[in-house]
């Protein structure tokens, strides 16, 4: 049976009845989407695949979670969560989203501009070190394809709060990136 | 920015979305799915031959509370005397059925067979006994349910024990043998060098190194340490540091009070630490 046309929170109820077709179905949707969602947060490739997996034991296990309304929202915000608590375990300073650049951290990303020679590389190591708000946004716009207002529900802040992060976000991208652009 | 700088950051973004899960991760994660359903089909099982025990059990056991007047009464029944063919005694049936719940015998016809003759009653805890049997194996079964789908998110736990450091990066109490460091992850290989030193590698990338200087032992930890459980944001700048200072090309900072810092062209190169943490 062809899957392709059910939406995903019919595959998922599907799923909880017992049609593995139908997880396989959504799995493959959604694997490599969170796993570069986790990776372009910054952590390290064996944390990546420890929150990967505990994401997805999640969605398996935690049915009464979810609200059937949108699976995607609701698998981003688990990521996300997941991704951040990793970061507050190691105690990584969650930045204030709307930082200025200050003078240290231009330094910083003129030194790693001089240094990469491959624009699509820098775009990796460039989106790791935005301030994981501003992270979280980019990714949630570019990787999972939400809604500004999906967005901002996932991360439980106003829609404008959003577009200014976003603008922020690309503004540090961009001086990141400027040899590329 | 304008529209276009914006697309080719997206554009860029695009390109570099090259990564995948592992075929290993995708086996995991679909084995914990197939689990999830196997156990919901098993408690259901479960649950529905549980209630069928209890409710023997219950029928058994409030029978033989009835049964224990009549033989006192029956006092025309010698206790010697026996029927010449000894008929398995009904209570052993009930219990031999009982251990395999779907084929149990209706509660009403076990009640209505005749007692054999002579047969003293056994006793309540012998009659229940069979569903003790069955709860313990019920609690197995639950406990291996269990492990299956523990067992995969804690099998890259070692039995280390954690030390946080200050403020940050996650530290393990690491051994300080060649030996006990490759027993962590059989991944990584390693040699001890003439001086004493040890290193470990992740292929051809060096990963921690153990060095004795002037009477102190130094954990280096470089990208790839995470094989050893040692946690660093490898991301993270010289900014969040404090007490930096050029040695040559390196920028050494020190990033909490037992643990330092080295940065070359402002990325966090390695990181190094006291084996006893202060």
């Amino acid at each position: 049976m062809n899957k392709d046309n059910i939406s995903d929170e019919e595959l998922y109820l599907a799923y909880h009845h017992g049609d593995m077709t139908a997880f396989d179905a959504l799995y493959g949707r959604y694997r490599q989407n969170i796993h570069l969602f986790l990776l372009r947060q910054g952590h390290a490739e064996s944390t990546t695949e420890d929150l990967f997996h505990d994401c997805w034991l999640r969605v398996i296990k935690n049915k009464q979670a979810f609200d059937g309304k949108n699976f995607r929202a609701w698998i981003y915000t688990i990521a996300r969560n997941l991704s951040t608590d990793a970061f507050r375990k190691a105690n990584i300073r969650i930045a204030d989203p709307l930082d200025d650049y200050g003078e240290a951290n231009a330094h910083v990303s003129a030194q790693r501009q001089q240094e990469a020679l491959d624009c699509v590389e820098l775009i990796k190591s460039s989106v790791a070190a935005l301030p994981i708000e501003q992270r979280d946004v980019f990714l949630l716009k570019e990787e999972a394809g939400l809604s500004l207002q999906q967005i901002a529900d996932v991360m439980a802040v106003g829609r404008e709060t959003i577009k200014s992060r976003i603008r922020y976000a690309m503004q540090r991208l961009k001086q990141l990136m400027e040899d590329c652009l | 920015m304008n529209e276009h700088q914006e697309q080719r950051l997206r554009d860029l973004y695009q390109l570099s979305r090259k990564e995948q899960p592992s075929t290993t991760m995708d086996k995991r994660i679909r084995q914990a799915a197939q689990g999830q359903i196997a156990s919901r089909r098993n408690k259901w099982v479960r649950a529905l031959s549980t209630a069928a025990v209890v409710v023997l059990s219950f029928s058994i056991v409030l029978d033989l509370t009835q049964q224990q007047p009549e033989l006192t009464e029956s006092d025309d029944i010698p206790v010697t005397e026996r029927p010449e063919t000894e008929a398995i005694p009904m209570e052993e049936e009930v219990m031999f059925d009982m251990m395999a719940p779907p084929a149990m015998p209706a509660a009403t016809e076990i009640a209505s067979e005749p007692e054999p003759e002579g047969q003293t009653g056994i006793s309540d805890r012998e009659a229940i006994s069979p569903f003790i049997k069955f709860s313990e194996t019920l609690k197995r079964d639950q406990k291996s349910d269990f492990a299956d789908q523990v067992a995969p998110l804690a099998s890259h736990t070692k039995n280390l024990s954690f030390e946080m450091s200050d403020d940050g990066i996650i530290i393990p109490t690491l051994p300080t043998t060649l030996d006990a460091l490759l027993a962590i992850n059989k991944s990584v290989t390693g040699k001890q060098l003439d001086n004493g030193d040890i290193e470990i590698f992740a292929g051809n990338r060096r990963i921690l190194r153990l060095s004795h200087n002037y009477g102190v032992q130094l954990f280096t930890a470089w990208p790839g340490a995470e094989r050893l459980e040692v946690e660093v944001n490898w991301q993270i700048g010289p900014e969040s540091m404090f007490n930096c200072s050029y040695l040559g090309s390196a920028l050494l900072c020190q990033w909490t009070k037992s643990v330092s810092a080295s940065f070359r062209n402002n990325q966090l190169e390695s990181v190094s630490w006291p084996v006893e943490l202060r």
